[in-house]
């Protein structure tokens, strides 16, 4: 039988909805970071204004993206149609609208998250559901699959104990150890479904943007055991109150972390392409500032306090997985709108090149100034200069309205 | 040299376009038939000065006659 073409293509709205939506919220999420500054200085992140910052940028910004970048990538990855687009609008009306009253509402009146708590966490379920049934179909599973399976399940376990913690808020009540909650809130959260998520997409992209082939896929299978067995360990570690457990489940994160550095090197090496783009230069700058996270994540295990391991937290998520993100959204969106706007017509007519789509010295300095203000944030927070909070976030904020900026510009080319 | 890559998951298709084409001599022709314009190659293809021509096949699929220079 003669194959024919297995080209799923999603409605390119569906993922720009998400994708435009999170770059304007991460600019709201930076300037109210800024506003929260004099409290994250002195280490005090359970506030209602970092509460709400931390959830623009994760939910609004950095799950909004993922989500989106998702239903474009796993059509294509997976050769495997979204189960239903319809659903994803709705799914994104509902998200969108539920991550916004969210994170207000926790700004004003933490006591009824709850509520907008529970129509963000419907919408998550459906993209949950969404997937499920998408990936379900998918007839050749990999290593990949299991990667953003794991990352999904990830997701899951953070909206559940999320929701316990507003569930805390509402009644005043303790249906299990608040901070244990809220521990495992960020582990599978920050530590789970992003890494898990990035990790197992790096292996489809990374060959594809540096023309990489002749590699091998085994090391993948170690990355995932071990790092996996981490998360859990960790988790373990927040049921016993055991800082040796910690610092094993920290020790295990480490090594598949750098495991997963080593295998992506071994990728490189076997690449044909010589000068790599900036933006995925980026995008493996944000690997090599993981690894020394979590090398610092294993040392303040045992000897950090709460604190120290919290700026740790925050630099690991604006270096590696903000960082990844902006890295490849920068390949991903001109690769979009290309495609939908110029792939019938090329032949036929002028059309610009991919690389006329978006100004490569322009993203450049862009994400130069990211990892700038972000090291500056970092420092800020690690030596509590309000000064240089003010000048490091400022620059942030001023990232992130460029980059806003940058990614609507391509949808008018 | 003709391969057929419609159905393979990325980046199945184009590793194994790298593949042939380091073992085509100059003046040897490849040609590929995709489910998508491999558009990261063509940069590529450029730079090392491949000649390239596309055309899309009804079925939606894309063919790709590349001839090393």
């Amino acid at each position: 039988m003669i194959p024919t073409n297995t080209a799923y293509e999603t409605n390119i709205r569906l993922p720009l909805l998400f994708i435009v939506f999170g770059a304007i919220t991460f600019a709201a999420s930076q300037a109210v970071t800024l506003t929260a500054g004099l409290a994250m200085i002195n280490g005090a992140f359970r506030l209602p204004s970092v509460w709400t910052a931390a959830h623009l940028a994760i939910l609004g910004f950095a799950l909004m993206v993922a989500m989106g970048a998702m239903y474009q990538l796993v059509p294509v990855a997976f050769l495997t149609p979204i189960w239903s687009e319809r659903l994803g609008f709705a799914q994104f009306f509902i998200t969108a609208a539920g991550m916004t009253l969210f994170s207000a509402s926790l700004a004003f009146h933490a006591r009824a998250a709850l509520f907008p708590g529970l129509l963000l966490v419907l919408g998550i379920v459906l993209f949950l559901l969404q997937m499920a049934m998408t990936l379900r179909k998918q007839a050749n599973k990999n290593i990949m699959t299991l990667f953003v399976s794991t990352a999904l399940v990830c997701l899951l376990l953070t909206i559940l104990f999320g929701l316990t913690l507003v569930f805390h808020f509402w009644s005043g009540t303790q249906t299990m150890d608040h901070l244990l909650a809220l521990k495992t809130h960020i582990l599978f959260g920050v530590f789970g479904w992003f890494p898990l998520l990035i990790i197992g997409f790096s292996y489809k992209m990374v060959p594809m943007f540096a023309l990489a082939h002749g590699f091998s896929m085994k090391p993948a299978r170690y990355v995932y055991v071990t790092y996996v067995t981490g998360l859990a360990v960790t988790f373990v570690s927040f049921l016993q109150n055991s800082q040796a457990t910690f610092a094993a489940g920290a020790g295990l994160l480490f090594i598949a972390f750098a495991l997963f550095v080593y295998h992506i090197s071994l990728m490189l090496r076997k690449r044909m392409k010589k000068r790599l783009d900036r933006p995925f230069q980026f995008a493996l700058f944000a690997i090599a500032a993981a690894l020394i996270l979590h090398g610092a994540a294993l040392v303040l295990s045992y000897v950090g306090d709460d604190r120290h391991i919290a700026i740790v937290v925050y630099s690991y998520l604006l270096g590696w997985i903000m960082l990844s993100i902006i890295g490849y959204l920068y390949k991903i969106v001109p690769f979009l709108w290309w495609t939908h706007r110029y792939s019938k017509k090329i032949g036929k007519e002028n059309v610009p090149t991919l690389k006329q789509m978006m100004n490569e010295n322009w993203t450049t300095v862009q994400c130069a100034l990211f990892i700038v203000s972000a090291a500056g944030v970092t420092i800020a927070l690690a030596i509590s200069s309000l000064p240089l909070f003010y000048i490091a976030q400022g620059a942030m904020t001023l990232f992130s309205l460029l980059f806003a900026g940058t990614i609507i510009s391509v949808l008018r080319k | 040299m003709i391969l057929d890559h419609r159905g393979l998951e990325p980046p199945q298709p184009m590793m194994r376009t790298l593949a042939a084409l380091a073992k085509l001599q100059p003046g040897e022709t490849l040609t590929i038939i995709n489910d998508r314009r491999p558009m990261f190659l063509y940069e590529q293809l450029d730079e090392l000065g491949y000649k390239h021509e596309t055309i899309e096949r009804e079925d939606g699929s894309f063919q790709i006659t590349i001839t090393k220079g």
